[in-house]
């Protein structure tokens, strides 16, 4: 007769935020796997109705620590939709230098202290540092590059106060750019030995069928505007992003999975969907370098994410260090505007995938209905799946170990489960039960 | 030639209650007029931004409210020591305080002690380390700060100050 057991990860290590892993055998039948998000609802959506458009980019810049940028940047491409306003090629490449700040602070900080001690079987990157000083400095020096470059031209590291409805509030000063230059090219190189040092790490053969999905633009790497591609060939405008993805309650999570509308099946976001749709828009030296470590694409093991990070981290020193030696203030630094009832969307690519947002706005320039699909709850599902396939495979050892080995496979999506918990379907018990859809009463984010 | 060794003064904390102990000291030491010129003060919102800001750093004071079952103590100075902090007093049986930085609550954050010994990991943790355990009660947002830790907090600014001065005074 089978045995049935549980294995539960009470709370994931090493991910942004709190959730839980809950999986049921039955003998060695994989019965259930539930990625249990339980950190309560944000309400970002709620908070954001009736509030000035102008305080937006700061609040939804407040649901994430580690990737602010994503935020901020969905937010005003979708006001400004909303509103007809055309942004300057001066603020669109100043827009691009912040996102390549944060790009490198949170993709610095996940490779060396959160995934890469997973491939030396220690438990932190502080045991890590003890093996490998040189590498763990130099992946804290490169996440500080980042965070410099969000306070020089953010105002701070953390949630920036500088992004404006329309541009920037400041543009920074010439000598306020210059002087990060030094170590940015330092920044450069320390990347590029990076990437090559995760690239050498023993991975494990795990292939997926995954569809990935994220941005393409014709003419430079993704990150604040594009159209919406799939490798299994889908090209829709962000505009359609809603017919195309639909997110779902599940009853063990407190934040929504994303699925096609079409046939309901998951998908896969972050940086391996990027470099597989993008790899030929990467710079030269990170095409360079992805072809020296024999980075075949598309790649679809998702353990090998590391090594997308790093190439992107590559590709953002070395877009900021131009963007950085051509930089000269610039006039107007935010384009005006006036009120009047819109709506608009945006697409950008957070560190850990696609971000969605749309507002709605009225001609007193009010906030009257908001939604944000953050990466994380886009790969939910996706993570659940990989899990059944992943399982069998680590199964043979005791229950510890296997929780570990799927932490693992977790952990190599850079889950942000705070920015991701924005569930609340709200009951009203009147003798009747009544539920009140999502998009009517949203108190999420 | 390599620059100087500097003090790093550094207030760990949030806006809410009791936590903004630590910036409240960093915000009274930097509008102090005479202030030795290698300390600098800054602010943080969590413990990892310590490790941005280590090098060159041969001292660095770490101000972090604590929790605290009464407010008899104000203050206490805990130093670093084989690996964890300890009290500076000798013969200190005092119970164990639990610094109370307010996390974002994701792993991703690491606490002030595991940052110290990630600095330390990585060669970077200074050669003395002082941290002010400010003692608290209130951690909830828009909870007010406390009369007691409002002391404290003066109290902090003065131990400190005097210590920077005195120790420019040596250098004299």
């Amino acid at each position: 007769m089978s045995e049935t057991r549980s294995i539960k990860v009470e709370a994931l290590t090493r991910v942004e935020g709190e959730g839980g892993l809950h999986i049921r055998l039955n003998g060695d039948v994989i019965e259930d796997v539930q990625l249990s998000i339980y950190e309560p609802p944000r309400f970002f959506e709620g908070f954001l109705r009736g509030r000035p458009l102008e305080e937006v980019p700061d609040i939804t810049a407040r649901i994430c620590g580690i990737c602010p940028v994503a935020y901020q940047m969905s937010a005003v491409h979708a006001l400004e939709q909303a509103l007809g306003v055309t942004i300057t090629p001066e603020i669109r490449r100043l827009r691009r230098l912040l996102y390549c700040g944060e790009w490198i602070e949170s993709h610095g900080l996940h490779m060396h202290l959160l995934q890469a001690p997973d491939f030396f079987n220690v438990a932190s990157g502080i045991e890590l540092a003890g093996r490998f000083p040189k590498e763990v400095n130099r992946g804290l020096k490169l996440k500080k590059q980042g965070n410099e470059l969000l306070e020089a031209l953010g105002g701070r590291a953390i949630h920036p106060i500088n992004v404006a409805v329309g541009g920037f509030y400041r543009a920074p000063k010439k000598e306020e750019m210059q002087k990060l230059i030094p170590a940015f090219e330092w920044g450069l190189q320390a990347a590029i030995d990076a990437t090559r040092w995760v690239a050498g790490f023993d991975f494990p053969d795990f292939q997926r069928l995954y569809e990935m999905v994220s941005l393409s633009h014709p003419d430079e790497y993704a990150m604040n505007e594009g159209r919406i591609v799939s490798t299994s060939g889908l090209s829709i405008d962000v505009a359609d992003y809603e017919a195309t993805f639909a997110e779902h309650h599940v009853a063990h999570s407190t934040a929504l999975h994303s699925l096609k509308t079409v046939d309901k099946t998951s998908y896969h976001v972050g940086p391996l969907a990027r470099v597989n749709l993008n790899r030929e828009r990467l710079c030269e030296t990170a095409q360079r370098v992805a072809d020296e470590i024999r980075f075949e694409t598309p790649c679809m093991n998702p353990f090998k994410a590391i090594i997308a990070r790093g190439l992107e981290v590559i590709h953002a020193f070395d877009e900021a260090l131009s963007i950085l030696r051509d930089y000269r203030p610039f006039k107007p630094c935010r384009i005006d505007y006036e009120y009047r009832h819109g709506e608009g969307c945006a697409a950008t690519e957070a560190p850990r995938g696609l971000i969605y947002h749309r507002y709605k706005v009225d001609d007193a320039g009010k906030v009257v209905f908001a939604k944000i699909v953050p990466p994380t709850s886009q790969n939910q599902r996706q993570i659940e799946l990989d899990l059944i396939d992943w399982l069998p495979r680590v199964l043979g050892g005791d229950d510890q170990q296997t929780a570990d080995d799927c932490e693992r496979l977790i952990r190599s999506y850079d889950p942000c489960i705070s920015c991701s918990t924005h569930f609340l379907k709200l009951t009203i018990d009147r003798g009747r039960s009544e539920e009140i859809e999502s998009g009517e009463i949203r108190g999420e984010a | 030639m390599s620059n100087p060794p500097r003090i790093l003064v550094a207030g760990l904390g949030s806006a809410h209650g009791d936590d903004r102990a630590g910036w409240l000291v960093a915000e009274q030491l930097a509008a102090v007029d005479d202030l030795p010129s290698d300390v600098i003060v800054r602010k943080a919102a969590v413990p990892l931004d310590l490790i941005d800001w280590l090098d060159n750093v041969d001292t660095l004071h770490v101000c972090d409210a604590c929790r605290a079952e009464s407010h008899e103590l104000l203050v206490r100075q805990l130093i670093w020591s084989d690996g964890r902090l300890i009290s500076a007093e000798p013969n200190d049986n005092r119970p164990a305080l639990s610094l109370a930085s307010r996390h974002r609550g994701g792993s991703h954050d690491y606490g002030l002690v595991e940052v110290l010994q990630l600095a330390k990991a990585t060669g970077r943790l200074p050669r003395h380390v002082v941290v002010w355990a400010i003692a608290g009660s209130v951690f909830q947002p828009d909870d007010t700060m406390s009369a007691m830790t409002n002391l404290a907090v003066a109290k902090t600014t003065e131990l400190i100050r005097d210590g920077l001065q005195t120790t420019e005074a040596s250098h004299a």
